[in-house]
């Protein structure tokens, strides 16, 4: 059972749509948040992290997730852009290119380097730290990808609506946050207080301003192949 | 022939090294709008023409090391002239480039070394030959919107057959050519979907003029022949010359893996006697990355 909830979701990740995790018991009683996150013109943010932390931590799974999800790499990209995890949890990179890859992150909360390699790596790398580690190939430039890791077991990735639902949430009270590649700010600017009761679900809607996305690019420029 | 003895061991041992080596491979489409394509100095003498061009590269790139990475590359590129027709051309090359990387991201500077021979075939016989490509180059990204690069290049050109000399004692040999280049270059996103890029380039070399019958030209020229691709009465005359060029592009990304960039191009030259010339190149280029 166990095996087969890891399965799904790895598959659901693998797939980018919008991921809840509850690692607490299910209960009959259990209250949901429904988030929805815009841009400055009211569009939906597609990619962003909604992030509740109870104030009860004992609430949360403290000893963090124990299964091992992935990023993929397929076409020279990382699959998915953005994966939430909780604190502890263990991300495979494998490489399904018929090149080799060689994957990175300088970011504070996980620093690590997967030097040159095909198919998948014998050991997956830990997310031990919470916050937003940025993943590079050295080898692609333009590959980019993002693994938040929370330090709270519920937490849901928003789809192409904006929408994101954290569902089978303990009843009492909880700060949550949101989080995107290019939020302008700093995410404790969007904490915001809120009370999950036994039933009905706590509408959560931030309007969040994003910086522009420069990313180096893949597309050639003229006379500059080769770099 | 010599070449391929060496050429093709040396691949099939690449692959040896890596099988798992991915192929490269970039296709084009562009459309030059070039206002002096003689090179001429004198109005009487300054033909424009368009061409199309279309461009093939595909081939296979070796990750010896974490930083450095071998790719060798077949190049195609066929041109077609809207008036000049003789100038249509069809020219295939290889070209072995090694990328090295100095550190881990993708703010650390790169050195490119690369060398080609490419067969230029055009409709024009006495056009075609070979040209052979030495490069030199380092690029550094400054930031997720810019970048700089510099590189110095050797080219020489030779042509298979040298034409009928004019005069017993004046070379011929006008398709001959060797020249030194040093290019400094950048590129700056001004949106996140728009590149705007700058490149400026001294090249020190020989360059082709063809004018009527002139003086002062063939006082500077080392070589002459009779060049019909633009009408009888013409003459290509081969000279040393200083030439200064500046590039300037923007660059559209459409669908992340290709681009769309309208380029433009200024070149002065300068060669002695007080020969000199401008021209005016203006590109639509449209590039797909595999």
């Amino acid at each position: 059972m166990k095996n087969t909830l890891r399965e799904l979701r790895v598959r659901m990740a693998h797939a980018g749509f919008a991921l809840t995790f509850c690692l607490s018991p299910v209960g009959a009683h259990a209250g949901e948040i429904h988030a929805l996150v815009r841009d400055k013109t009211g569009k939906g943010v597609v990619d962003a992290v909604v992030v509740a932390l109870p104030a009860n931590r004992s609430a949360g799974n403290a000893g963090g997730a124990s299964a091992t999800i992935i990023v993929d790499q397929v076409n020279k990209e990382f699959i998915p852009y953005v994966l939430p995890v909780q604190v502890g949890t263990a991300v495979n990179f494998p490489n399904k290119d018929n090149i080799r890859h060689h994957v990175y992150s300088f970011s504070p909360a996980k620093n690590f380097e997967l030097p040159l390699y095909m198919g998948t790596p014998a050991s997956p790398v830990l997310f031990d730290k919470p916050g937003a580690v940025v993943l590079g190939c050295n080898i692609h430039d333009w590959m980019i990808a993002y693994v938040y890791v929370s330090d709270s077991p519920y937490f849901a990735k928003t789809g192409a609506d904006g929408k994101a639902n954290l569902t089978e949430l303990p009843p009492g009270d909880y700060t949550l946050r949101a989080w995107h590649p290019r939020l302008a700010g700093k995410e404790e600017a969007t904490e915001r207080k809120v009370a999950v009761s036994r039933t009905g679900a706590v509408e959560a809607t931030w309007d969040i301003g994003l910086t522009p996305e420069f990313r180096i690019r893949r597309a050639p420029i003229p006379g500059q192949r080769g770099y | 022939m010599t070449v391929w003895k060496w050429v093709l061991p040396f691949v099939w041992g690449l692959h040896a090294l890596d099988a798992s080596a991915g192929w490269l491979d970039e296709v084009g489409l562009e459309l030059r709008f070039d206002d002096n394509l003689t090179r001429a100095q004198l109005d009487r003498d300054i033909k424009s023409d368009t061409a199309l061009v279309v461009s093939a590269a595909a081939g296979t790139g070796y990750q010896l090391t974490d930083n450095g990475r071998l790719s060798l590359t077949l190049t195609l590129s066929g041109s077609a002239y809207q008036r000049y027709e003789g100038l249509n051309n069809l020219n295939a090359g290889l070209e072995l480039a090694y990328r090295w990387k100095f550190g881990l991201g993708p703010y650390v500077p790169e050195l490119r070394l690369s060398g080609s021979a490419t067969r230029l075939d055009y409709r024009d016989a006495p056009r075609d030959g070979w040209l052979y490509l030495g490069e030199i180059a380092i690029a550094k990204r400054l930031s997720d919107r810019s970048g700089i690069r510099m590189s110095y290049r050797v080219e020489q050109r030779e042509s298979d057959t040298v034409a009928d000399r004019l005069r017993p004692a004046i070379a011929a040999d006008v398709f001959d050519l060797t020249s030194q280049n040093l290019s400094f270059g950048g590129d700056y996103a001004i949106h996140p979907e728009y590149v705007f890029s700058a490149a400026y380039t001294i090249r020190d070399g020989d360059i082709v003029s063809t004018t009527r019958r002139n003086l002062p030209v063939f006082l500077a020229s080392s070589a002459i022949a009779a060049d019909p691709v633009f009408g009888s009465g013409r003459f290509a005359y081969k000279m040393k010359a200083i030439t200064r060029s500046l590039s300037l592009g923007v660059s559209r990304v459409v669908g992340g893996q290709a681009s769309f960039t309208l380029g433009y191009e200024y070149l002065d030259s300068r060669a002695k006697g007080g020969i000199d010339y401008e021209a005016n190149l203006v590109r639509a280029t449209y590039l797909y990355q595999f």
